[in-house]
């Protein structure tokens, strides 16, 4: 797959609750391709592709979220430095030290207790986000309030970088190529042979989400036969960590699960989704760990009277940090297998 | 002289300790325009001279060490991640899930990996990493990091520096390349016809892991008198007064039982004369630095500590104030034409 799109939408700044600029990119990019784009009353993106021939057979919709793990402005000290609270499941290892910006584009720095006043038992332990601050330079508070204001969203630094191998990094990587993803899908349907009406649901707030899902409320009101669902699944599979641990394996192939956490997938789809890769070759995945994620299926299965739903992912190594990592190889293989699930 | 423009260029040179050599072309291209010669000694120091042109001048040693914290490889695993080392203390909080540049028979892009908290127990978020266990990821398999990234492949941070209000720029590096900008905008302004003595730079190597090379130096050169730039605590929240420096408080004045008293004083009175702010910190009896071993080599060297305020010491995201870095070329120009002017007119 071309990954000029997912570089400029990697490096877009949109955590939960702030996925605009994050909206406006992939809207400029699917609109010639698509017969509606509109968004909800809670600011999903959804596009609409109807068949060139006849009445649709049946409405499917596919949803990969758009937002990322961030963190909100909670609190700015008097001596200007600015205390946060997190968006999602960031892991606070990885934000001491790191360069993070916010939505408007102020760049700052996080940092934890100096280095030199740290006791043994410091040293060791993750900081507690209540610990950590952002600096930003400024001298006082009145300052930091002519940049940014308590309730200003920020992520972490946009980053793009390939490594060896099509391995790629960066932030939020692992949820914006699912979203990539479908972009590139809405890019080669073929208008002529279609029978499926399509819905490409670009939802928001799935990040945070610990009940309500973002998706659900598009499901809601779409009421689709079918659902497919695209995220990051988290993988872990290097030395020092338990095999039955490492969850997928980046490069892999595409994460076919019969269930997560709190879901059965539709047992139909995910025969035909496993019989269609083994036929095809396409490289899949179920890995053990699958159980135990946890995807936007969980709320859109049991949306209205039921939604059958299936779930895929896009194996991502240093899941919610501020350099993921996946394989273009997984990219393909669920790019191939996306565009047999669209009838 | 545009000091945020050779700032970042200086302090983005790989000069990882024990691979200081890296980049010593780019180094001496930029540094060597602001002195008369430039001699590599025999364990890695770069000595650039500028002369006086007065026979038997005096001799002024400025140590700034150009070296800096590091990793290295030291195994590879079936993966093809590389298990690493630490070169020097670095600060490993910030290790995972950062980014590094891999120097090895090609300059390679890695990530620290991380266990997402999705797959941890409990307990395990309580923890960090220990460095021993952290691995690296470059993309490569076992076979292709055994011939591209072989063990003793140095990796440093990634040269990206962010520009803060007020003036403060942060990235890697800067402990201790940031100390070079004031001895050089110093030596930039002096005119040496006014000057009594030769000034020898050293940017010495080897500094984070145990100041091994320093020594060597002062050696060769028999200074009559050294200046050592090092850079110092800052203070940021939790962090401690007295003995942390105000960031934009102007050079940090080490006062110490190893340093020269006179010397000292004298430092400190030019300072308030010329109006150029300082800040006098107390390290009693040893100061961490390569003034340690300067004071007793050689059979001795008169010596001050001059040190600019820095905030994330050994991260990827040190920050200096370029006002410090400012008054500390000041204080230099000051202390230098006090110590060493003509006194013939």
């Amino acid at each position: 797959m071309n990954t000029e799109f997912l570089k400029s939408l990697a490096k877009v700044c949109a955590p939960s609750g702030a996925e605009k600029a994050a909206a406006s990119i992939i809207e400029k990019e699917i609109a010639p391709f698509c017969d509606e784009v509109k968004y909800d009353k809670i600011g999903n993106l959804i596009a609409k592709i109807s068949p060139k021939n006849g009445a649709p057979e049946k409405k499917m919709m596919l949803v990969s979220h758009m937002d990322e793990v961030g963190f909100m402005v909670k609190s700015i000290d008097n001596d200007g430095r600015v205390r946060i609270a997190l968006l999602g499941d960031v892991d606070t290892r990885t934000l001491s030290g790191r360069r993070v910006t916010f939505t408007n584009g102020v760049c700052g720095i996080v940092a934890a207790k100096p280095i030199h006043v740290l006791s043994e038992g410091e040293r060791s332990k993750p900081t507690a986000v209540k610990s950590l601050y952002i600096e930003l330079g400024t001298k006082d508070k009145a300052e930091t309030e002519e940049l940014i204001r308590v309730g200003d969203y920020g992520t972490f630094e946009p980053k793009f970088v390939e490594m060896k191998n099509g391995h790629l990094a960066g932030k939020a990587l692992g949820g914006r190529s699912c979203v990539a993803l479908l972009c590139e899908l809405i890019r080669t349907i073929d208008k002529e042979k279609l029978k499926d009406e399509l819905y490409f649901v670009f939802s928001v707030k799935r990040e945070i989400a610990k009940m309500q899902f973002g998706a659900e409320t598009a499901a809601f009101t779409l009421a689709p036969d079918f659902a497919v669902i695209l995220d990051a699944t988290a993988s872990a599979d290097f030395d020092g960590v338990k095999e039955y641990d490492r969850g997928a394996k980046c490069g892999g192939g595409v994460v076919l699960a019969p269930a997560d956490m709190k879901t059965i997938y539709d047992r139909r789809a995910f025969a035909e989704a496993v019989s269609f890769c083994e036929e095809n070759e396409i490289s899949f995945q179920y890995p053990a760990t699958a159980a135990g994620a946890e995807t936007e299926a969980s709320a859109i299965h049991k949306t209205g009277v039921g939604i059958p739903s299936l779930s895929l992912g896009v194996a991502t190594r240093n899941l919610r940090s501020g350099a993921e990592i996946i394989s273009q190889n997984d990219l393909d293989a669920t790019l191939a297998l996306l565009k047999h699930l669209v009838k | 002289m545009e000091i945020k423009k050779l700032l970042t260029e200086l302090c983005g040179l790989m000069s990882v300790v024990g691979f200081e050599y890296h980049d010593e072309e780019k180094l001496t291209a930029l540094v060597a325009p602001y002195f008369d010669e430039h001699e590599y000694d025999t364990v890695g120091n770069h000595i650039f001279i500028k002369r006086c042109g007065k026979e038997n001048a005096k001799r002024l040693f400025i140590d700034v060490h150009y070296d800096e914290v590091g990793l290295m490889v030291k195994g590879i695993t079936d993966g093809g991640h590389l298990r690493v080392c630490m070169l020097g203390g670095l600060d490993a909080r910030i290790l995972p899930a950062s980014e590094v540049i891999v120097y090895g028979k090609e300059t390679l892009h890695g990530i620290v990996l991380m266990k997402p908290t999705v797959l941890m127990d409990g307990k395990e978020k309580e923890k960090l990493t220990a460095v021993p266990e952290l691995l690296v990821d470059v993309g490569l398999t076992k076979a292709e990091a055994e011939e591209l990234t072989p063990i003793g492949t140095p990796i440093g941070f990634e040269p990206a520096y962010t520009e803060l209000r007020g003036g403060y720029i942060a990235g890697k590096g800067m402990d201790d390349k940031c100390c070079a900008i004031p001895v050089m905008a110093a030596v930039a302004v002096l005119d040496m016809k006014e000057l009594d003595c030769d000034i020898y730079f050293s940017m010495s190597a080897r500094e984070e892991v145990g100041h091994r090379a320093v020594s060597s130096a002062v050696f060769r050169i028999r200074p009559d008198a050294a200046i050592v730039l090092d850079v110092g605590f800052g203070l940021a929240p939790e962090g401690k007064k007295p003995d942390d420096a105000d960031m934009k408080g102007g050079p940090i004045v080490t006062l110490s039982a190893l340093l020269d008293k006179d010397f000292t004083d004298m430092v400190i009175e030019t300072a308030k004369k010329a109006e150029i702010p300082c800040q006098p910190i107390v390290d009693a009896a040893t100061t961490g630095t390569h003034a340690d071993e300067i004071v007793y080599a050689a059979g001795g060297t008169p010596t001050v500590l001059l040190g600019v305020p820095l905030w994330f010491m050994h991260t990827a995201n040190e920050t200096v104030a370029l006002d410090d870095l400012k008054y500390t070329a000041k204080l230099l120009v000051a202390v230098i034409r006090e110590k060493f002017g003509r006194k013939d007119g």
